[in-house]
């Protein structure tokens, strides 16, 4: 999914914190890692990009759609149809276990295209792919941290959506499933050509991305990226 | 509602299982509680006015008329007070309807031993399923729940509990043979064990049979004293404590039979005019007997009954109320502790009403439940009232 983004402008109304991103675009297919530091508006970006947020003025362009024009509902739909969200927190549903976790987009989806037969033949490829294979019927309490965090981006890939958007993925792992993870999102990602932009302020794991964008950075390239005031 | 959403809701219902069971019960337990006393007041109040619309007009001692009811028509109360059977007589003679006497004091096996003739049975269309009436004094027939009880068939024997242990001069028990159970009625008459009337004034006392004296002579010990008119016999001479075949021409009574005693009449008037006639003839101040009507005197005790449940009901509507506010204050904590849940939702794309749906799915669910195990509840009431009414 080609991604443009001009003159974006944001504002917390409680708190008056103010995000602005003068043009960005990321081309289909890349993986963009945005570094920088707590407070520097990363999570909102990401908000915004999935629409959960809205803009006070500016544009960004899924291809040729716009979605600052959509309205709530509109700008939901796309999230649903064309976005895989992960957090950092998982957001796992507890009383789900991993694969029915795994298909709740499914389960939520207003779209009928995709059967059920098809969606547990999606779900095997998943978790073969993220090594959930044994934790297929498992509850969440029962899982590690680790195997958490690969429940929720298999959740956050089912669909096959155009871009994911991951905010720190592995802010909860530990250095070596911190790697672990990466490279499993990295691959499925290439594998089903989406656009990933992943969301962490550790820069030891930007390696691998096609892109790293630093929000501390912003004012050496005010052309590209600029931080709140 | 689509499956989706169901499934959301069953699988949220059996993960919290212990609070969803702690909901349904007290929802249960709301629903049931007002639902089950009306059905029972309902059925209560249909048994008690079918029993007092099937019995007209009640004849008995002036005195307390709901005893006088409960003694009649549900075996419940002893009366002491008692009148002539002449009464009877001369109410067939006049032709104004058909009457059944009733003498009740005695039980068996703690059920009511019924004094009465063979009117009654026809009267309220009683009939035998097993075995035969009873055709001579020491029968009895038996109530199908008595039956069941005492487990007894026809042929079987049945003891009267003694009415007084410690009295050695008072009544005896009687030993009495069974020859019939009564179909079942779903009526007081279910739990009764019925006598002839002749059969009640022996367990009274006031017929006996012994053994013929005229065939002791002095030297036995039991004649105290004998001339050609009297034979006095001394308390060593034994009561028959059964009347068999071969003894039952030894029974006799001592004083005139249209003098011996019943508790009351039922009266099955002929018309209108003549329950009218009925009435004004035994109700004035100089008679000592009272004629009632049992259906006015239920539904006065039906009044009581329905002014406390109206109490009930105002109670169960606070307990619903409270009910209701503590459920609602479950969905408010609830919901604000499944936020995350359903902000996750949103994130994922889904929309606002889907989560309330989910919550009028879950919450309709448990009202469903709760409803369906209320009318489970009631069902289970409803045969428990059927078997105590029957049971008396």
């Amino acid at each position: 999914m080609d991604i443009r983004i001009e003159s974006l402008q944001f504002r917390w109304a409680h708190s008056g914190f103010e995000f602005s991103l003068p043009s960005l675009h990321i081309e289909s297919g890349a993986s963009v890692a945005i570094v920088g530091p707590s407070g520097s508006g990363k999570t909102t970006f990401l908000k915004l990009l999935a629409g959960i947020e809205e803009a006070i003025s500016g544009s960004i362009h899924f291809g040729p759609v716009n979605l600052t024009d959509q309205n709530g509902n509109q700008r939901r739909a796309i999230r649903q149809r064309s976005i895989g969200y992960v957090f950092q927190d998982f957001k796992l549903i507890e009383y789900l276990n991993v694969e029915e976790n795994i298909l709740t987009p499914w389960r939520l989806s207003e779209c009928n295209d995709h059967t059920k037969s098809k969606m547990d033949v999606r779900v095997s490829e998943l978790v073969d792919a993220l090594r959930l294979t044994a934790m297929q019927r498992r509850p969440i309490h029962q899982l590690s941290q680790g195997e958490r965090q690969r429940t929720a981006i298999a959740r956050a890939l089912l669909l096959k959506p155009g871009l994911v958007l991951a905010d720190e993925p592995t802010g909860n792992l530990d250095p070596a499933n911190k790697i672990i993870v990466r490279d499993l999102m990295l691959a499925e990602i290439a594998r089903q050509n989406s656009t990933l932009i992943m969301v962490t302020h550790d820069r030891s794991l930007v390696e691998g991305f096609d892109r790293i964008i630093d929000f501390a950075d912003f004012q050496s390239e005010p052309n590209q990226i600029s931080k709140p005031s | 509602m689509n499956r989706h959403v169901l499934f959301f809701v069953w699988r949220y219902l059996i993960f919290h299982r212990g609070k969803s069971v702690v909901l349904l019960l007290s929802l249960t337990l709301t629903f049931s509680l007002p639902m089950c006393l009306g059905h029972l007041t309902r059925l209560f109040e249909q048994s008690v006015r079918e029993r007092a619309t099937d019995s007209p007009l009640l004849l008995g001692v002036k005195g307390n008329e709901y005893d006088l009811t409960l003694h009649a028509l549900y075996f419940r109360a002893n009366i002491h007070d008692t009148f002539p059977v002449k009464v009877w007589h001369d109410l067939n003679a006049e032709g104004r309807g058909h009457a059944a006497p009733l003498a009740y004091g005695f039980t068996a096996g703690s059920n009511p031993i019924v004094g009465t003739t063979l009117e009654y049975f026809e009267a309220r269309n009683i009939r035998v399923q097993r075995g035969a009436m009873f055709v001579r004094l020491g029968q009895c027939v038996v109530g199908a729940n008595a039956a069941e009880a005492l487990n007894l068939e026809p042929g079987s024997s049945l003891m009267s509990d003694p009415s007084n242990v410690f009295n050695l001069a008072g009544d005896y028990p009687l030993k009495m043979e069974v020859t019939g159970i009564l179909a079942p009625t779903g009526s007081p008459d279910d739990i009764a064990v019925f006598v002839d009337l002749k059969t009640h004034w022996i367990m009274e006392g006031l017929g006996h049979g012994h053994e013929d004296l005229s065939l002791l002579n002095e030297e036995s010990g039991k004649i105290l004293d004998a001339d050609d008119e009297v034979v006095t016999a001394g308390a060593s001479v034994m009561p028959y404590l059964e009347i068999s075949d071969q003894n039952q021409n030894e029974f006799h009574f001592h004083s005139a039979m249209h003098e011996l005693p019943i508790t009351a009449l039922l009266i099955w008037p002929s018309s209108t005019k003549a329950e009218t006639l009925l009435l004004g003839k035994f109700n004035h101040s100089s008679n000592r007997l009272q004629l009632i009507r049992p259906l006015d005197v239920v539904e006065s005790m039906m009044a009581w009954v329905i002014r406390v449940k109206s109490f009930m009901d105002l109670n169960y509507l606070l307990i619903a109320l409270t009910v209701f506010g503590l459920a609602c204050m479950i969905l408010l904590l609830s919901n604000r502790l499944r936020r995350e849940e359903f902000e996750t939702f949103h994130y994922l794309g889904c929309r606002r009403t889907f989560v309330s749906r989910l919550v009028l799915c879950e919450w309709s669910t448990f009202i469903l439940m709760a409803i369906l195990f209320s009318i489970a509840i009631t069902m289970l009431a409803d045969r428990w009232m059927r078997w105590v009414l029957s049971a008396g």
